[in-house]
């Protein structure tokens, strides 16, 4: 009776596991202007920007985190820069008590995922408290094998 | 045995955990080309993508806004009514105070709905006591103008360029006290506008509105039209005919703007018709102002910015009627002077 209970508590946090990892993989933000690729360190979640529809500037050079109020960061390139960090799984397919980074004002938000199914991503930043925010909808890309 | 069961269970877990497929964090060089060629990319069907409220570089739209509003000396000429001669009143200055909340209670990349509320008062400090015997400038020197009210906007993007506004507000204005309610203050203004977004630096449209920013009320065209510039330093925001600035970033959160703002409204005149006995049931002070003007905006914290202002009132209408007698319209036609005034405000801005 103890064993089956036993592998019935592992098998539900192996299930969590699987469920908590839906998020990883690549997604492309609601304005299409780039994707981002989630990824898991640890027990938490985050993201990088690993596509840009116009990777450079009209002079041909790549685009950096120019708006960044750091200017130590103003000249990293824009193309790998870690837009989403330190999201935890909280259960029913939502992810808390992460930030994004908006590069195109330089600004921090506390955001919120929730993973709407399991090709749709809805983030939502906000200043404060959730109600003063935006809800943006992301989708899931896949890549084209080589 | 039982032990037996815990450990193999713990093993078949740890397998599982390490198949989960996952990645990692860690720096590593990639090769970031491979992303660019996916299958079935959201953003290679239109219909799937729906173009942002904003354009790049626009000024921050104020969820929570407190402000103070100041108008140095100016006289007001008043006209006669009834058996009050009309002379004029010396305002040795007006303070206001500005509050408005917008709160974006559905904001998805499909939909923005804001719902809001405004306040807004209007002091006069009256210098020669002698002219509040009229009964225009003791309803203003008494209780100043007030307006309070709610707001509701809707943002609805047709697909990554087509979007369309729905504005509608209903706004109490009056002469009175906060706790005077009268049905006659009631004024409800609305705007539609369908607009179109071709890139990310400009954003246009055109519309209908119905509104008291002349004075009375009114419907006419209304324009909208935000660009930044290429080197995204300038940038034009218009919204045509209420306000139009020509926008400088210093940097992204430090802007200046030049332009001008039509203000205006309806106000009920209850303290007029309350003490005075002169026959008319619903008074409206009719007033609407231009404000050519210089601003400042810059970010103190985060999105916590302030807004300075700097800039000349020029009166356009503060004439009084009594809109239930429709034979002879203009009762009172009052003349404000022009005057310098500067207005600070503290926001909290949207993401």
């Amino acid at each position: 009776m103890m064993s089956i209970l036993i592998l019935n508590i592992s098998k539900a946090q192996t299930t969590e596991v699987l469920e908590s990892d839906k998020i990883v993989g690549v997604w492309e933000v609601g304005s299409g202007k780039a994707r981002v690729k989630v990824t898991k360190y640890g027990d938490k979640f985050g993201g990088k920007i690993v596509w840009l529809k116009e990777p450079t500037y009209p002079d041909g050079t790549k685009k950096v985190d120019k708006n960044n109020p750091d200017e130590t960061k103003r000249t990293v390139p824009l193309l790998g820069y870690n837009n989403l960090l330190g999201f935890s799984y909280k259960g029913k397919s939502e992810y808390d008590g992460g930030t994004i980074y908006d590069p195109e004002n330089g600004s921090v938000y506390n955001c919120n995922i929730f993973l709407k199914d399991d090709n749709t991503l809805e983030v939502r930043g906000y200043i404060g408290v959730s109600l003063f925010g935006r809800t943006d909808t992301w989708k899931r890309v896949t890549i084209k094998a080589k | 045995m039982k032990y037996n069961i815990l450990i193999i269970s713990i093993f078949f877990s740890s397998i599982t955990l390490a198949q989960t497929p996952v990645d990692t964090a860690k720096t590593v060089e990639e090769d970031f080309s491979m992303y660019a060629d996916v299958v079935d990319a959201p953003s290679t069907n239109k219909s799937k993508v729906y173009c942002s409220q904003k354009i790049l570089g626009l000024s921050p739209s104020k969820l929570i806004s407190i402000g103070f509003d100041f108008v140095g000396a100016n006289a007001i000429e008043v006209d006669t009514m009834g058996a009050y001669f009309g002379n004029t009143a010396d305002v040795k200055y007006n303070t206001g105070t500005r509050f408005s909340a917008n709160f974006p209670v559905i904001s998805n990349t499909k939909m923005i709905l804001s719902l809001g509320v405004n306040y807004l008062d209007f002091k006069y400090t009256v210098s020669s006591p002698v002219n509040t015997v009229h009964p225009l400038i003791n309803a203003l020197n008494k209780n100043g103008l007030r307006s309070y009210g709610i707001n509701a906007t809707l943002f609805k993007p047709f697909n990554a360029k087509l979007f369309g506004i729905l504005q509608l507000a209903a706004d109490h204005n009056n002469a009175g006290t906060i706790d005077q309610f009268h049905a006659n203050g009631l004024k409800y203004s609305g705007a539609a506008i369908f607009g179109c977004k071709p890139h990310d630096r400009l954003q246009y449209g055109v519309g209908i509105t119905q509104a008291y920013r002349g004075g009375g009320l009114n419907y006419f065209p209304v324009v909208l039209y935000n660009y930044t510039f290429k080197n995204k330093k300038w940038g034009i925001e218009m919204l045509l005919p209420a306000r139009a600035n020509v926008r400088y970033a210093i940097n992204p959160r430090n802007l200046l703007m030049a332009g001008f703002e039509l203000e205006g409204n309806s106000y009920y005149m209850d303290p007029m018709i309350d003490k005075y006995n002169l026959g008319y049931k619903n008074l409206q002070l009719h007033r609407s102002e231009i404000r050519p003007r210089l601003t400042y905006e810059f970010s103190i914290y985060n999105f916590i910015w302030m807004s300075i202002q700097a800039g000349y009132r020029l009166s356009y209408k503060y004439n009084v009627d009594d809109v239930d007698y429709k034979a002879d319209p203009v009762i009172m036609n009052n003349k404000v002077g022009g005057s310098y005034y500067f207005n600070v405000s503290l926001n909290l801005v949207s993401p």
